[in-house]
């Protein structure tokens, strides 16, 4: 496994991270072991969120942390865990947002479920027009004075407003943030316009989040035919397959599987590896429900796509900023 | 005419501008009744740059400036005139740029060719890698002190620089832009996604150009049809033609027609009025060659397209942001 330096920071990362979605898994139990495994595998960064939970559905909040909590018992020292704030975890008015109330309640609450002291890095999950940016950056800063942070980190935030939040703290003289996380992958390359120079201008980290837009690149939609049996777009999506797999994705997916075959990788391994040919990229994020995911999902690194194939994906791909979330 | 106030800053500027590109315009006379006639019009506010010139061509660097100088003879007092500072004007190590050397030097030329003692906003034309952005903004701060530019703006920057460049004022105790100026129209809605909301939530108006995408949405155009004989897409980009005059674009085009048909007004008027149908834009620079360009302009303003007129534009153009210069 490659670490590498998160951003300006100090500490060192794996250059894939876990992340604890659990898409498809209401097995707590199996959640553990998948989590067990990618550890196994080298992997020291696992990214999680208060609104995480298993089958990703809204009424299991809390729990992705729970199991998460459960590997801590074994692995707390040598791990690198963030959480998230900012989503909805209620119908109250102050049950989201980036308010000092709200996140002083929530880093307890995130702790009590991790069973810890610490997470290493507390992420904004989203910019709140409502909240003064003052209020939330002083909150973080409290909570990395209080040691119940190390590093804050924002995500899913426009350009322009990280460089309002470093203003703020710079001027605040507030621990400055060391690290943004948003989506990346070959339909969505929107960072490449004004976030990587922004964030690049400032030496801090990039992680990257949904490397396989959700799952249309992950070998298991093949061009030209319906989707299988059971599969997100031929279910809850279904109505949205013939939009998404257009003429550039059927193009893009077809050039990954040249790639794939040649360097005897699955497409979902190339899809991530050209992801991570991005030197701006710390951290990729892959998701994972079961061990065999991981044991998938580690085949993405340890080797790198050719200058030519990455030209030639890019230039595919071009462009693309599709929102697939 | 409608004036407001310039972004932020006390200056009443009309919403429409005239920019002194000149695309097809070689006789000074003419050029120079051509500001004169919009001036007549009500409009007070003529943007240049020091690369402006006849033809819009590059060799004629400065002719605009000196047309300019020309009118300013009469009018100086009553007018707003900007000038920019960034663009190539030679082929030296500092004949381009933001360095304090290329910004002191090419004021004085400015100055020289208007024959006047300051411009009303002087407006760096792009941004400078190569440059600490301290060192531009501080040699723009003192030609604000030195009274050479009453104030300071930016072009073609993108939303995180132009928080950046505040975030550097404020440190810096420098005096602040005032404004951003960047190409707006509906085949380019770039500045929505970040622009928009950046300047908003500092307080300032987005100065825009292009309003009609280099010509597309004159009316000159018409879908299914060959480009006119003469046009910029019968000569010089004719290559460009077929995809520029893609689905969208006649689909936007259509739509503007029957729109500007139920007002009694030309293709050209109504792309534009949509332009300042946005509260974020403060104002719209439009091209001119000839004095009947002018009257023909000045129907952009004095009415506007009805909310459910502009919301079919928004859809029909919706995610546009093609660069057409």
């Amino acid at each position: 496994m490659e670490y590498v330096n998160f951003g300006k920071a100090g500490v060192k990362v794996s250059r894939l991270a876990l992340g604890l979605a659990f898409r498809r898994q209401p097995d707590a139990d199996i959640a553990e072991r998948t989590v067990e495994r990618a550890i196994e595998h080298g992997i020291n960064f696992i990214d999680c969120a208060n609104a995480y939970g298993l089958n990703n559905d809204g009424t299991t909040r809390g729990t992705s942390e729970e199991v998460l909590g459960r590997v801590l018992k074994r692995h707390r020292d040598d791990l690198f865990i963030s959480s998230k704030v900012y989503a909805a975890i209620g119908d109250g008015p102050n049950d989201g947002g980036g308010s000092r109330y709200h996140i002083m309640r929530e880093i307890d609450r995130t702790l009590t479920r991790l069973d810890t002291d610490h997470i290493d890095l507390y992420i904004l999950h989203d910019f709140d027009p409502t909240t003064p940016v003052d209020e939330t950056l002083r909150a973080m800063d409290d909570l990395v004075t209080t040691g119940k942070i190390r590093y804050i980190g924002l995500s899913n935030h426009r350009a322009w407003q990280v460089i309002r939040a470093l203003w703020t703290q710079d001027k605040l003289g507030l621990d400055p943030l060391i690290c943004v996380q948003e989506p990346y992958n070959l339909l969505n390359r929107d960072i490449e316009m004004e976030m990587i120079p922004a964030i690049h201008s400032h030496g801090f980290g990039l992680m990257t989040y949904s490397p396989l837009a959700v799952g249309l690149l992950s070998g298991a939609y093949v061009p030209g035919e319906a989707p299988p049996a059971g599969s997100l777009y031929a279910t809850v999506r279904r109505d949205r397959y013939e939009t998404e797999m257009d003429a550039a994705a059927r193009d893009i997916i077809d050039a990954l599987h040249e790639v794939a075959a040649t360097h005897n990788k699955t497409i979902a391994q190339t899809a991530i590896n050209w992801v991570l040919s991005h030197p701006e990229i710390s951290a990729a994020i892959t998701g994972g429900d079961t061990p065999e995911h991981m044991d998938d999902n580690i085949g993405a690194i340890g080797w790198s796509i050719t200058d030519h194939e990455r030209e030639r994906l890019d230039e595919l791909s071009f462009g693309q900023r599709r929102v697939l979330q | 005419m409608e004036y407001i106030n310039f972004g932020k800053a006390g200056v009443k500027v009309s919403r429409l501008a005239l920019g002194l590109g000149f695309r097809g315009q070689s006789d000074r006379a003419a050029a120079q009744r051509t500001i004169e006639h919009a001036i007549e019009l009500g409009i007070n506010f003529i943007d240049c740059a020091n690369v402006y010139g006849m033809n819009d061509d590059r060799a004629n660097a400065g002719t605009s400036e000196e047309i300019l100088g020309r009118v300013l003879k009469s009018h100086r007092d009553d007018l707003f005139i900007s000038s920019k500072v960034f663009s190539p004007i030679g082929t030296g190590p500092n004949d381009q740029g933001a360095s304090r050397y290329h910004i002191m030097r090419e004021i004085d030329r400015t100055l020289g060719r208007l024959d006047t003692d300051h411009v009303d906003v002087y407006i760096l034309h792009g941004f400078d890698e190569t440059t600490p952005l301290d060192e531009t903004l501080r040699a723009m701060d003192d030609l604000v002190t030195a009274g050479k530019t009453r104030y300071v703006g930016v072009s073609n920057y993108r939303a995180w620089q132009v928080v950046k460049s505040l975030w550097t004022q404020d440190k810096n105790g420098l005096d602040p832009l005032i404004t951003v100026q960047n190409p707006y129209n509906l085949l380019n809605r770039d500045l929505e996604l970040e622009m928009f909301p950046a300047v908003q939530s500092h307080g300032f108006g987005v100065m825009t150009y292009s309003p009609l995408a280099v010509g597309l949405l004159s009316g000159a155009y018409v879908p299914g049809e060959s480009a006119p004989a003469g046009s910029l897409y019968a000569t010089v980009r004719a290559d460009r033609f077929d995809t520029h005059m893609d689905e969208t674009t006649r689909s936007v085009l259509d739509v503007l027609h029957e729109i500007a048909n139920a007002h009694g007004k030309t293709v050209a008027q109504t792309a534009t009025n949509w332009v300042l149908s946005h509260p974020e834009v403060s104002v719209a620079i439009t091209g001119g060659d000839t004095a009947e360009h002018m009257d023909d302009n000045i129907g952009a303003v004095g009415w506007t397209i009805t909310d459910e007129e502009r919301q079919q534009l928004d859809a029909v153009s919706s995610g546009g942001r093609r660069v057409l210069d």
